[in-house]
């Protein structure tokens, strides 16, 4: 899996791409958890170019968003179908605000 | 035309209809809600639309399909339900082109759309609201998408007063569904003619008495009244129906059980000299109009839901219990090895004793199934395989299965209150299974809880065959007995 962080404007954005699995969520939520804490409350994880997503990356996910809520930020998601499949399966849309792409979850996040 | 469906209460205000289902998926006078908006669609010539989905949009999605059965095209995006119909509008890919209809499809509307949309399309504004005899229609005419005005689709608890945007008033009925007595009144009025527009399956077999296909109905059941049976119905002769009756797919009536005035959701079965009056009935619910109860019927002799597997639940406890005892009898010669270690390492308390959620379930006063709890014990050594040991006696006891998800405690499960949490709770709690064979024993709950949920979602005898085989596999590795 490749991780890239950029910023645009005051919004952190994290992305991830190919197979996101058990064996990277260490990395993952080491670099999500140091991005919220510095950052403005606002973050987008963009899984755009993820092919494959198991339950320990979704654990990763809902850690971020609780983390996220604790600072009364606001966390986006911008999904591939693989992954927006699996989230909608395992019910986590109804917690997770989604974008179909990156343009729109910076809109989304710039009017907040 | 395009039109974009928001489909996305929560439905909080229906329950306990909607702890199963969403309110477009509720089925109202033989369809679901859903249905009937894509009903009116089609018949305005509108063949595109966009749904946006939040609870159960899975169950939606299977339901409808990409809409072939209508002969339109139906796309999709969830949220997390109830939100503002800017910013959903604003999230969607695919942006239609102007103009285009969008209106809610978790509500009931009976009136004549292409009045509406012909009359709407020689009003110069950015958008025209709907309104059905003067009430809101929750639907708008959007020729600016930038500029228009949509507070009148957006889902609140009661009725908002109307905005001053430009509006079309056409001849209709509104049926906003936001309560248990609109949803019961929506079914009662459109059996009765009184929502017209509604197209109700069926046919007409005697006066007043519509019924679906592959029904077992008698003209003489009908005594006084209008009544709508749905498909695959099974009705005694002796079954007595009178004043305004609904009764759903799949739905069996036994002899001499009286209803009057009711909504018989699909796969009930009301039983023998059984009286319904004034009430919604969904399986073994009891949901009575006119004082407002709503009991859990546990005697399956008078309600009865015809969903429950009673069969394969049978066939699955035999098999755990079969295979619980052949463990037992394979595990025999480690039980010695597990207490003599254990009382090496600790022999003032070699073994303890904890509570956790088992698969048995027990009526609670209010008739609603339960499970239980059983008393589970493991010794205090370090080896996974004999630390947990006892657990099997818990498998011959049918308190867990030999494959489900990580059991946890009364406690742990009390604290699962969102609609994701509950996800995993759908399955039975196992021995073995994804969270126990791939999980470390330290990991996060939310790991395990999402593990869980993953093994519910795909839930399948080929995925437990999977775990079966790759349970022999990890016992033959070191982590299985060293930690």
């Amino acid at each position: 899996m490749i991780l890239h962080e950029q910023k645009h404007n005051d919004i952190d954005i994290i992305e991830l791409s190919g197979r996101f699995i058990m064996a990277d969520t260490p990395e993952v939520q080491t670099r999500l958890t140091s991005l919220i804490k510095g950052g403005n409350g606002k973050l987008v994880i963009d899984l755009g170019k993820v092919t494959f997503i198991d339950s320990s990356a979704c654990a990763v996910l809902i850690s971020a968003f609780k983390n996220m809520q604790i600072k009364s930020g606001h966390l986006v998601l911008v999904t591939s179908p693989v992954v927006q499949s699996l989230i909608e399966l395992t019910r986590l849309h109804t917690i997770f605000e989604i974008s179909p792409s990156l343009v729109s979850a910076l809109d989304a996040l710039e009017s907040k | 035309m395009e039109a974009i469906i928001f489909a996305d209460r929560n439905g909080q205000e229906l329950l306990p209809l909607t702890n199963e289902s969403s309110i477009a998926l509720l089925p109202l006078a033989g369809k679901s809600i859903l249905e009937h908006t894509l009903d009116a669609l089609v018949d305005a010539g509108i063949l595109e639309a966009h749904v946006i989905l939040s609870s159960y949009a899975e169950k939606v999605k299977a339901a409808l399909g990409h809409g072939e059965r209508w002969g339109m095209t139906l796309t999709y995006s969830v949220t997390r339900g109830q939100e503002s119909p800017v910013q959903e509008l604003a999230r969607i890919q695919k942006k239609p082109e102007s103009p285009f209809l969008i209106l809610r499809g978790d509500v009931i509307r009976s009136g004549d759309m292409k009045t509406f949309l012909q009359k709407a399309a020689s009003i110069s504004s950015v958008s025209v609201q709907a309104l059905y005899g003067g009430e809101n229609a929750y639907m708008v005419l959007c020729l600016d998408p930038l500029k228009a005005n949509f507070d009148s689709l957006k889902w609140t608890e009661s009725a908002q007063p109307l905005s001053s945007q430009a509006s079309v008033d056409v001849e209709g009925v509104v049926a906003r569904l936001d309560s248990l007595k609109s949803f019961y009144q929506a079914n009662l009025d459109a059996v009765s003619g009184e929502l017209n527009t509604l197209l109700i399956p069926g046919r007409q077999t005697v006066l007043g008495l519509t019924q679906g296909r592959c029904s077992e109905v008698y003209p003489q059941n009908l005594k006084q009244g209008v009544a709508l049976i749905g498909s695959n119905c099974h009705l005694h002769e002796s079954v007595e129906l009178s004043g305004k009756v609904v009764i759903g797919d799949n739905v069996i009536v036994d002899r001499r059980a009286t209803i009057e005035s009711s909504v018989i959701l699909p796969y009930s079965y009301v039983g023998e000299l059984v009286e319904i009056r004034n009430a919604i009935v969904r399986g073994n619910d009891l949901i009575r109009l006119d004082n407002g109860a709503i009991l859990k019927i546990s005697d399956t002799f008078l309600l009865a839901d015809l969903k429950s597997a009673t069969i394969n639940n049978s066939l699955g406890v035999f098999f755990n219990c079969f295979s619980g005892v052949l463990l037992l009898l394979i595990s025999l010669p480690l039980w010695p090895i597990a207490i003599s270690l254990s009382l090496l390492k600790t022999p003032r308390n070699p073994y303890s004793k904890y509570w956790l959620r088992g698969n048995k379930k027990e009526l609670d006063d209010f008739g609603v199934p339960h499970r239980t709890q059983f008393q589970v014990g493991e010794w205090n050594v370090n080896s996974p395989v004999l630390r947990h040991l006892p657990r099997i006696l818990a498998v011959v006891s049918g308190d867990l299965n030999l494959i489900g998800a990580l059991p946890v405690s009364f406690e742990v499960a009390s604290r699962r209150t969102e609609d994701w949490e509950k996800l995993a709770d759908r399955v039975p709690s196992g021995l073995l299974g994804p969270t126990q064979l791939n999980l470390p024993v330290d990991a996060p709950d939310d790991e395990k809880l999402m593990s869980d949920s993953f093994y519910a979602a795909h839930f399948s005898l080929r995925q437990d065959l999977h775990y079966l085989l790759q349970s022999v596999k990890v016992l033959f590795s070191s982590r299985a007995w060293f930690k």
